[in-house]
C-alpha cells in the first residue's frame, strides 16, 4: 500500500514539474533544459535552511521558490533575443553550471548531498509531523492543485492569450502596443518559481537533497510528460504527468526482469514514447484548446462550439461581388454619407515627421525625409520599388532606431520610443504579410490588440477576477463590433491560419482597428488581393476617416492609391521629392517615368 | 610550463576531434535547418560497430572502420528520412522544439538500446595499434603518442577534404546553394530534400570518424557522444551557424582547446561550474549585445544570411 501511496507523491511531483514547464514551453514556446536545476536549486536552499538554520517545510517551500524566481528573472532577458537553439544551449549551459556548483560546493555534501537535520528532520505542517507517506499526499495534493490553479489562471487568460501571440510573433504582439518584455518576464518567473517550489517538495518528501535527484534524466522525464499530455493546456501536464508515472510501477511490479536492465527499458519507453507522440500525436493526449467544458459541451451540441469547425457557409451574408469596378466603392462610401475627406479639420497634423535618416552598412536608405499626416484623411506614401517605404513604416513606429530626425504624434515627441509605447501612444502599423497569429481564432487575434486589459496584468487576475472577467466580456464585445465593421462576423471563430488571404487582411484591420489607434499606417493593405476582395477592403478602408482615424498607406497599386488618398507623397531613394494629389503627381512627366520606367 | 604546454598538446588533439564533429554539425545544422542533436547516434554508433567487430567476430580494423562508418551514415540517413522529414511535415507547434524533442529521444532511445542489448561496460576498439599507441614522441619535455599524432593529421584532413568538396565540385555548390536558399534552388532545378540526405549522410560519416578516434582513445560506451556533441554545439554557437567549414573547425579546436587548458587555472572541484558558468554568461551577452530584434525577424539571432557564403568561393 505505501509503494503506491508512494508511487502517487512522486506522481504529484511529476505534475508539479510539468505543468511549470507547460507554462513554458506550451504557451510561451520556449525550450528550457534547467527545469531540473531550478528545482534542484529550489531543493538545495530549502533543505540548507532545514539543515543549518532549522527552516521548515513552508518556509523552505517558498524560499526556494523565491531563489529559483530570480534566476528565471535573469534568464528571461537573453531568452527573448535567442534563436530557440541557443536558448537550448544556454539553459544546459545554466543547469549545468547550477548542479556542477552544487557538487563543487562542499557544505552541501558533494554527489551525497545532505539530509534535512540530523537526524533527519521529519516533514511538518501547523505543528503536525507528517510521518507516513498517505500524509504527506495530501499536502503534495494541496500544492499541485494551487499550481494548477496559477497555470490555469495565467494561461487561459487574457495574459495567456499574449503569450500565446508572443509564441508565434513577438513582433506583431509589439507592434500591437504589449510590453512583451513585461510578459516574458512573468512568465519565466513563475515558472521557475514553480520549478523551485516542485524542487523543494522533493526533497522534503526524500528529506535529503542530492545532485542525482535534479539530474538529465529527470529533466527528460519532465520534459516527456509535457509533450505526452499535450502542450498550450492546463490538463496535459496532469494527464501526462500521471500517465508516465503509472508506467514505474507497472514495471517494478509486473515484469520480472534484473533492475538494471529494467531501468534501461523503461528509459528507452520514454524515448520511444517523446518519438512517437511527436510524430504521430504532436498535440499530445489532450490537444491544446480543449477543456473539461468544452468537451462537455461537444458532447450536448446545444451547448459550447469549439473552434475552428463551427463555421458554415453562407454565415457571411455580403460577400463581395466578383469583378466590381473598385471606383464604385469610393461613390458608395461617399454617398451613403457624409464623407470625412471632403470636409478636412483644417491645420491640424496628427503626425509630423521631421528629417529622418537611416542607413543599413553604406547604403542610405532614409535621407532627410519628412511629411506630414492631416488628421483624420488618407495619405499615400507611394514610390518604385526599393525606395524605402517600409523602413520608413519601420523608423516612425519605432521597430528600427533612427539615425537623425524627429516624430510627433499630436504634437507629442515620439522619437525613439519602442514599438508598444508608440502604439499604446496611438499609433499602429499593419504589416505587408499581415502576421496574424494563426494558431488562434479570428475573434481571440482582435480580442489580444485590445488596450489595458486588467486580464493581461497578474494582480488584477488573481486579485479582481471579476473586474477581469466583465472585461473580458466587453473585450470580446468589442471585437465583434470590428469584425463586423470589416465584414468578418460569421468568421469570428475561424482558425485564423484556415481563413484566405483576403480575409486574414481584413482580420488585420480588425485587429489594428481595436487597439483604438488614432494614427493607423497600413503597409501595401491591397497587395495580394484578388478583385472580389479588393471592393470590401477599399470601403473598410474608406470608412476609417468616419470613425476618426488617420490612415497613411504605402501602397503600388495606383488605382487604388487614387480611390482612397486625399494627399499623396512620392518616395524615392529615400527622400520626398513630391507631394499634391495623384493627378497633381502624375501629371509630372519625371515622376511618371520613375515610377513606371521611361515609355518609348 | 611543461605541464601547461602538454596540456596545450592534449588540448590540440581533443581540440582537432572536436573540430571534425562540430564541422558534421554545423554543416547539418547550417543546411538543413534540422537541429541533429542525435548525431551522437551516429558518432556512437560507428565506435561500437567497429569495437564489436574487431574485438567480437576478429575482423581487421580498416574493414571493421568502413562498416563502422557505413552504419553511421546509415543511421543518419534513417533519422531524417523516418523522424525528421515527417514530423516536420505534421509538426503543429514550432518546428524546432518538434526536431529537437525527436532528436532528444532518439539518442535516449539509442543509449539505452544498446546499454540493454550489449552492457554497459565499455568496449575497447583493438586491431593492431596497441603497437603505435605504446610509441611515443617527445619534442623537448613534450611528449605525446603517435597515435594522437595520427588522428589529429586524419581530422585536418578529413575537414581539408570537406572543404575542397564543398567549393570546388558541384555537389558542394548545390549544397551551399540549398544553405543560402532552399525555394530559390529548388527554381534552378536543384532539390533540397536530396541535398538534404547528401548532408546528412557526409555529416554522420564525419562524426562517425570522429567517434571510431574517440573510442580507440578512450573506451566505447552508450552515452559517449553527449559530451562531445554538447561541446561540438556549443563550438558551432561561437562560430554561427551559417558558418563555412573552415570556421566551424577552428571554432570546434578552439573550444576543445580551452576546455584542455582551463583546467589549468581553476581548482579541479570548480572547473566545470566555472565552465559552463561563463558559457552561459557568453551566450547571454551575445544575446544581449547581437543585432537588435534579432530573433523577431523570424530567423533566429544567429542564423542570418550571412555574407559568408560568396566568401567561401
Amino acid at each position: 500500500m505505501e509503494y503506491y501511496v508512494n508511487t502517487l507523491n512522486q506522481a504529484l511531483i511529476l505534475i508539479m514539474f510539468a505543468l511549470s514547464l507547460n507554462l513554458l514551453m506550451g504557451y510561451a514556446g520556449q525550450l528550457s533544459m534547467a527545469h531540473a536545476a531550478l528545482g534542484a536549486l529550489g531543493g538545495y536552499v530549502a533543505v540548507y535552511l532545514a539543515y543549518y538554520h532549522g527552516y521548515g517545510f513552508l518556509p523552505g517551500i517558498l524560499l526556494g521558490a523565491a531563489a529559483a524566481l530570480v534566476v528565471g528573472i535573469i534568464i528571461s532577458i537573453p531568452a527573448m533575443r535567442l534563436a530557440p537553439e541557443y536558448m537550448v544551449l544556454m539553459t544546459i549551459a545554466l543547469g549545468s553550471a547550477i548542479v556542477a556548483a552544487i557538487y563543487a560546493y562542499t557544505p552541501l555534501g558533494g554527489s551525497r548531498g545532505f539530509a534535512t537535520g540530523k537526524p533527519p528532520v521529519p516533514m511538518s505542517l501547523f505543528g503536525i509531523d507528517l510521518v507516513s507517506p498517505a500524509q504527506r499526499l495530501l499536502v503534495f495534493a494541496a500544492i499541485a492543485a494551487v499550481l494548477f490553479a496559477v497555470c490555469w489562471r495565467l494561461g487561459e487568460s487574457p495574459f495567456g492569450r499574449v503569450l500565446k501571440g508572443l509564441r508565434e510573433d513577438a513582433v506583431a504582439v509589439r507592434a500591437l502596443g504589449k510590453n512583451t518584455i513585461r510578459f516574458n518576464v512573468i512568465a519565466f518567473a513563475v515558472t521557475s518559481a514553480m520549478a523551485g517550489a516542485a524542487g523543494a517538495t522533493l526533497a522534503w518528501d526524500a528529506l535529503i537533497v542530492a545532485p542525482t535527484m535534479y539530474n538529465f534524466s529527470i529533466n527528460t522525464t519532465i520534459i516527456t510528460a509535457v509533450v505526452l499530455g499535450g502542450l498550450g493546456n492546463p490538463l496535459g501536464p496532469v494527464v501526462g504527468a500521471v500517465a508516465l508515472s503509472l508506467f514505474r510501477p507497472l514495471f517494478e511490479r509486473f515484469v520480472h526482469l534484473d533492475l538494471g536492465i529494467l531501468h534501461f527499458i523503461r528509459w528507452m519507453l520514454y524515448g520511444v514514447l517523446l518519438v512517437g507522440v511527436i510524430r504521430f500525436r504532436p498535440q499530445g493526449l489532450v490537444p491544446e484548446g480543449s477543456s473539461i467544458r468544452r468537451w462537455f459541451a461537444n458532447r450536448h451540441p446545444t451547448g459550447l462550439n469549439s473552434a475552428g469547425d463551427t463555421h458554415k457557409e453562407g454565415d457571411r451574408p455580403k460577400e463581395p461581388s466578383f469583378g466590381a469596378d473598385i471606383s464604385g466603392a469610393r461613390d458608395a462610401v461617399v454617398s451613403s454619407s457624409e464623407h470625412a475627406k471632403e470636409a478636412p479639420i483644417p491645420g491640424q497634423n496628427a503626425l509630423e515627421v521631421r528629417g529622418l535618416a537611416k542607413s543599413f552598412g553604406g547604403l542610405r536608405a532614409v535621407n532627410d525625409l519628412g511629411f506630414d499626416l492631416p488628421a483624420h484623411q488618407i495619405t499615400a506614401l507611394i514610390g518604385p520599388n526599393g525606395a524605402g517605404k517600409t523602413t520608413v513604416f519601420n523608423l516612425v513606429t519605432g521597430a528600427l532606431p533612427l539615425e537623425d530626425g524627429s516624430v510627433h504624434l499630436w504634437g507629442n515627441d515620439i522619437t525613439g520610443l519602442t514599438p508598444d509605447r508608440v502604439a499604446r501612444l496611438g499609433m499602429v502599423r499593419s504589416f505587408q504579410d499581415v502576421r496574424l497569429i494563426h494558431r488562434m481564432t479570428v475573434l481571440q487575434n482582435v480580442m489580444l490588440a485590445i488596450p489595458h486589459q486588467p486580464g493581461e496584468d497578474v494582480l488584477s487576475l488573481f486579485f479582481r477576477p471579476r473586474q477581469a472577467r466583465r472585461f473580458e466580456e466587453r473585450a470580446q464585445e468589442t471585437a465583434r463590433e470590428y469584425l463586423e465593421f470589416v465584414g468578418l462576423e460569421g468568421k469570428a471563430d475561424v482558425l485564423v491560419g484556415n481563413l484566405g488571404y483576403g480575409e486574414q487582411k481584413l482580420t488585420s484591420f480588425a485587429r489594428i482597428l481595436a487597439t483604438g489607434a488614432e494614427v493607423l499606417l497600413l503597409d501595401e493593405p491591397a497587395s495580394g488581393i484578388d478583385r472580389a476582395w479588393l471592393e470590401g477592403i477599399l470601403e473598410v478602408i474608406l470608412r476609417l476617416p468616419q470613425l476618426g482615424k488617420t490612415v497613411l498607406i504605402v501602397e503600388h497599386n495606383l488605382e487604388v492609391v487614387r480611390t482612397l488618398a486625399t494627399k499623396v507623397y512620392f518616395m524615392e531613394q529615400g527622400r520626398i521629392t513630391a507631394s499634391g494629389t495623384m493627378e497633381d503627381l502624375f501629371g509630372q512627366e519625371r515622376l511618371s517615368e520613375v515610377y513606371f520606367g521611361r515609355i518609348h | 610550463m611543461e605541464v601547461f604546454l602538454q596540456t596545450v598538446v592534449n588540448g590540440l588533439v581533443n581540440g582537432s576531434l572536436l573540430a571534425l564533429l562540430t564541422l558534421a554539425f554545423g554543416l547539418v545544422n547550417g543546411t538543413t535547418g534540422r537541429f541533429h542533436w542525435a548525431m551522437a547516434v551516429s558518432f556512437m554508433g560507428a565506435a561500437l560497430v567497429t569495437a564489436l567487430l574487431t574485438v567480437k567476430a576478429g575482423v581487421a580494423f580498416p574493414i571493421a572502420a568502413l562498416a563502422g562508418l557505413i552504419v553511421a551514415a546509415l543511421l543518419g540517413m534513417v533519422i531524417e528520412a523516418f523522424a525528421y522529414r515527417p514530423v516536420l511535415a505534421r509538426a503543429t507547434g514550432p518546428a524546432f522544439m518538434s526536431i529537437f524533442l525527436t532528436s532528444l529521444g532518439i539518442v535516449i532511445i539509442a543509449e539505452n538500446a544498446t546499454r540493454v542489448v550489449f552492457g554497459s561496460a565499455g568496449y575497447f576498439i583493438t586491431g593492431g595499434f596497441q603497437k603505435i599507441q605504446s610509441l611515443g614522441i617527445h619534442i623537448g619535455d613534450i611528449s605525446f603518442a603517435a597515435l594522437d599524432a595520427v588522428f589529429a593529421l586524419v581530422a585536418w584532413g578529413l575537414i581539408a577534404i570537406v572543404w575542397g568538396a564543398l567549393n570546388f565540385t558541384s555537389w558542394g555548390r548545390s549544397i551551399r546553394a540549398v544553405r543560402a536558399n532552399p525555394t530559390m534552388s529548388r527554381v534552378v532545378g536543384i532539390d533540397p530534400d536530396g541535398v538534404y540526405m547528401w548532408v546528412f549522410i557526409l555529416g554522420s560519416l564525419l562524426a562517425g570518424a570522429a567517434g571510431i578516434m574517440t573510442g580507440i582513445r578512450q573506451s566505447v560506451l552508450a552515452d559517449m557522444g553527449t559530451a562531445p556533441m554538447f561541446y561540438a554545439f556549443v563550438a558551432a554557437f561561437v562560430a554561427g551557424s551559417q558558418s563555412g567549414p573552415i570556421r566551424f573547425a577552428v571554432a570546434g579546436l578552439l573550444v576543445g582547446l580551452l576546455a584542455s587548458v582551463s583546467t589549468n587555472w581553476i581548482s579541479i572541484a570548480w572547473a566545470p561550474a566555472m565552465v559552463f558558468a561563463v558559457l552561459f554568461l557568453y551566450i547571454a551577452i551575445r544575446a544581449l549585445v547581437g543585432a537588435r530584434g534579432g530573433r523577431a525577424t523570424g530567423r533566429s539571432a544567429v542564423r542570418r544570411p550571412t555574407r559568408r557564403v560568396e566568401r567561401e568561393g
